[in-house]
């Protein structure tokens, strides 16, 4: 910690100072010790080339005797400081010289240890006998005091290189470094004490990359200026979406309260105070006071919730006020979120719903007030959405459309009414596009084949959003009034009629009276013949009738009996029993056998129609199940249909069960009419429904066969259930049939006892129905 | 061996028609042209079954079944009327008549020998029943 306390330059300067004194070291001590091998060396020459010299010097003193001699050369030789001492042995004659402790030179008597000392030893020769010897010591004493001298010097110069380093660099790095950071440092300090807004950093003197640095740091402190100005916009900002928030929430009409972990009021609105009575100060810090006694433990679960981060709404509770009394409230709760995101308690936001739900109660009350009126009104009205299902009828509705007790609510107006016509229909849909239509006297053709007559109005409803919610209808039946009025009408001619005639009468009384008397007379024999030709007439009428059956029912027969032959041989060849037929053969037989079966059938709808006529047919009323009966039909159909590709769907009311009428007439009616509409729906699909109509006594049961086909005009459908009218010539071709079908439907269901009848649209296809007592008198 | 048929029938192709459907099914045919015949080759070959037009000259169909119901050894064959008369009425006069059935004309000679041979099993399981009984 301590070294990064310390100053840069102190370490820069302690860095290169060593690095100096190491450099400077090294190149010393190989200098000192270069420089002392160097002096020893020549001490070592010098000595060698002094013992030389002696040597050579004393070989003649030596050979003289001549030690006055031999002691002043050894005394010169001692002239050179670094010789320590001589000895010479001439023959036994030994010469001392040595050095005493002040270095003076002084006669010794013997030799002396070398200790310390460099020693050279010649021998004295003459002629090249040796006639002596010496030995010259050479001390090191001087050499190694100038050598201490270099040696010092080399340590001063070092010191001295590194007091010039360390100053000059001090010098250098106060000027170039610790000066602009220390403008730097004061920089950021009064930065960071909060001066320095905008200030840059002032002085000269930076080189560089302190240069870089100081821009890096201007551009730095630039940026941390914006990005302060704008978390000081935001934080400002903030404070006002908070005080917004506060004034929502204390302004609100709803009770808005925080609640901590132990179920203690953090915060306590003004909505709640208004809801509840308690103001906040009295409501903070308490257990929730709203809670009753009974609701303790609810009050802790919702609680517990919240905190486990559950967010939930919709919860009904009863919440007791300031004065005891209770209110209910719809309860939702959320945890509460510290900024930390802890969750830190709950927010209950609680609505009185006492209001609500009394207006959901008067709702309640104004729907089924209406819903009375109009079921007890007394006009016949019904109300239908957009589907045309009803919504609510009047029960005069009911009883005028004698719909009895059935509950037709939800079910479609056509499925409670088949025998609607397309134009009702397409009426119906034009007011669910918006338009009012009304009809102040328009014919209704009904499913048991009467005709009543009504007057309607129908109008558009509208959802409270304005789009068309359905439609209502006004409806009048005026069967009875237009029956009455007819009869009034007929009564009103009928007496203006008599009191003409009572006028007359009176103005001519009697003489008239006898005349008359005869008259009438006359009057009853005419009347009697003629009512005698009457009765002629009407027995050859009856006899020829008989003719006529009789006449049919032979020909019948005798029709059957060379059929018999056309059928059975046809038969016979196409089955191969009597040889193979080629492809044409048997293509021509197919047709001569589809002719027989046609002429076969048309033979077999004549002798039933004539049979009809003659009042031949009897009818066998048996209790049968209807449903079955249809079912087993339809199984009949499936197959063709599916060949065909039209869809054949059967739709029997709940209702629909026993009848009392004659089985095989009504298979044979339904077999006609759905051969009819399969044989003539091209594609699209074929409907059988069944219904009930009118109560237990004269109901009725009534089938319906509706059909996607080409449909038939107006002048066809008048025509359509006399023998021999198949529509349109140039589609009988195209549909092979006798063209009695429909005739023969006709009289067995009036044989029934029952109505049937057929509406039609051309090219859209066509509805028969025929209604049946279902009780056969 | 299959079973002897009686055919009582005036209409000359309607008899072919028949005999050949049946022969070709390897029944044995024999053929009458009017009642009288018919009761007369009945008596004398006692068939399996007769098939009876009923609009026949001489006597009608319900005369001559009458009159084969009246005979002893011929009570239990079984008479299948062959008829055009098509009118209601006319299968319950044939029945009451004493026919065992009925079977329309024209016929459809793709089921024709099938109801035949249904007939023949039909008294067949009759008679065993009755001679059980006796």
């Amino acid at each position: 910690m301590t070294s990064q306390k310390n100053s840069v330059a102190t370490l820069v300067i302690i860095a290169l100072v060593t690095a100096t004194t190491l450099l400077l070291g090294a190149f010393g001590i190989s200098y000192y010790a270069y420089d002392r091998n160097r002096q020893l060396a020549i001490l070592h020459h010098e000595l060698a080339v002094n013992a030389d010299r002696l040597a050579t010097g004393l070989a003649a003193p030596v050979w003289n005797y001549d030690d006055t001699q031999v002691d002043t050369i050894i005394e010169s030789s001692l002239m050179d400081k670094n010789i320590y001492g001589v000895v010479v042995n001439a023959a036994g004659n030994i010469h001392v010289r040595r050095r005493d402790a002040q270095w003076r030179i002084a006669v010794g008597d013997r030799e002396f240890p070398a200790a310390g000392l460099i020693v050279a030893e010649r021998e004295i020769t003459l002629a090249n006998k040796p006639i002596g010897t010496v030995k010259v010591f050479a001390s090191r004493k001087f050499t190694e005091e100038r050598l201490r001298k270099t040696l010092i010097l080399i340590i001063a110069t070092i010191l001295i290189a590194d007091l010039t380093i360390v100053f000059s660099l001090y010098l250098l790095i106060r000027h170039i470094m610790l000066k602009p950071l220390k403008v730097i440092e004061r920089y950021a300090v009064t930065f960071s004490a909060g001066g320095g807004e905008g200030v840059t950093i002032e002085g000269s003197g930076f080189y560089g990359e302190l240069d870089r640095l100081r821009a890096a740091i201007e551009k730095m402190v630039g940026l941390l200026d914006a990005r302060y100005a704008e978390i000081q916009a935001s934080a400002k900002e903030l404070r006002g979406t908070h005080e917004k928030l506060a004034a929502i929430v204390q302004s609100s009409p709803l009770s808005i309260l925080t609640i901590d972990p132990s179920g203690r009021i953090l915060s306590w609105n003004k909505g709640a105070e208004i809801m509840f009575g308690w103001t906040e100060q009295e409501a903070v810090g308490r257990i929730c006071p709203t809670v009753p006694e009974s609701g303790l433990e609810d009050f802790r679960q919702m609680v517990a919730r919240g905190l486990r981060g559950e967010s939930f709404a919709g919860y009904v509770r009863h919440c007791q006020k300031k004065d005891k009394s209770l209110v209910e409230v719809s309860i939702a709760c959320a945890p509460l979120i510290s900024g930390a995101g802890a969750t830190v308690g709950i927010v209950a936001v609680l609505e009185d719903i006492t209001g609500r739900k009394q207006a959901e109660e008067a709702m309640k009350r104004t729907d089924r007030v209406l819903r009375i009126f109009v079921e007890h009104s007394p006009a016949a009205l019904a109300m239908f959405d957009r589907d045309m299902k009803y919504i609510v009828a009047s029960r005069r509705f009911l009883r005028d459309y004698d719909l009895g007790d059935q509950n037709i609510i939800g079910r479609s107006h056509y499925e409670v009414f088949p025998e609607i016509p397309y134009r009702w229909r397409e009426i119906h849909r034009r007011c669910l596009a918006g338009a009012v239509e009304k009809s102040e006297e328009d014919p209704f053709p009904r499913a048991d084949g009467s005709m009543d007559w009504v007057r309607w109005e129908i109008h558009p409803w509208y959802e409270t959003e304005g789009e068309i919610g359905g439609v209502i209808l006004f409806s009048e039946v005026l069967t009875e009034r237009k029956q009455a009025e007819e009869e009034l009408r007929r009564h009103r001619d009928h007496l203006e009629e008599l009191v003409g005639e009572r006028t007359a009468l009176l103005t001519a009384k009697t003489d008239e009276l006898k005349e008359k008397q005869a008259a009438l007379l006359n009057l009853v024999e005419d009347l009697n013949w003629k009512s005698e030709e009457l009765a002629i007439a009407r027995e050859r009428a009856e006899a020829a009738d008989r003719i006529k059956s009789a006449f049919l029912a032979t020909m019948s027969h005798e029709l059957r009996t060379p059929l018999n032959s056309i059928i059975g041989f046809t038969g016979i060849l196409l089955q191969s029993l009597v040889g193979p037929l080629n492809e044409e053969q048997h293509k021509q037989l197919k047709m001569v056998q589809d002719s027989a079966h046609h002429l076969l059938a048309l033979i077999n709808d004549v002798l039933d129609i004539s049979k009809i006529e003659a009042g031949h047919v009897e009818i066998f009323a048996e209790r049968f199940d209807m449903p079955t009966l249809l079912r087993k039909i339809m199984e009949k159909f499936t197959p063709l249909t599916e060949k065909k590709g039209v869809a054949l769907t059967a739709r029997i009311a709940p209702e629909v069960g026993a009848i009392v009428s004659d089985r095989r007439r009504v298979e044979q009616i339904i077999i006609n009419l759905l051969g009819n509409a399969v044989k003539f729906t091209g594609q699209g699909e074929v409907r059988l429904e069944c219904a009930i109509r009118g109560g237990e006594e004269d109901g009725r049961m009534v089938i319906c066969v509706t059909d996607t086909g080409g449909g038939m005009k107006r002048e066809e459908l008048e025509a359509i259930f006399k023998p021999f009218q198949q529509i349109d010539n140039g589609i009988t071709r195209q549909y092979e049939g006798t063209g009695l079908g429909l005739s023969i439907c006709k009289r067995l269901v009036e044989m029934l006892g029952g109505t049937i009848g057929v509406e039609s649209e051309w090219g859209k296809g066509s509805i028969f129905t025929f209604a049946l007592p279902l009780q056969k008198e | 061996m299959k079973a002897s048929i009686l055919i009582i029938e005036d209409n000359e192709q309607n008899i072919y028609l028949a005999t050949f459907l049946l022969e070709k099914n390897g029944y044995r045919v024999t053929q009458a042209r009017n009642g009288r015949e018919g009761i007369a080759l009945a008596r004398l070959s006692k068939p399996d079954m007769i098939l009876l037009d009923i609009q026949l000259p001489v006597m009608d169909g319900y005369a001559v079944a009458r009159e084969l119901r009246q005979n002893g050894e011929l009570g239990n064959v079984p008479i299948v009327a062959v008829t055009s008369y098509a009118m209601s009425g006319d299968r319950e006069r044939a029945l009451a008549a004493g026919c065992t059935g009925y079977i329309e004309k024209p016929i459809n000679p793709e089921t024709f020998t099938a109801e035949i041979e249904r007939y023949l099993l039909i008294s067949k399981t009759n008679r065993s029943e009755e001679v059980c009984h006796d």
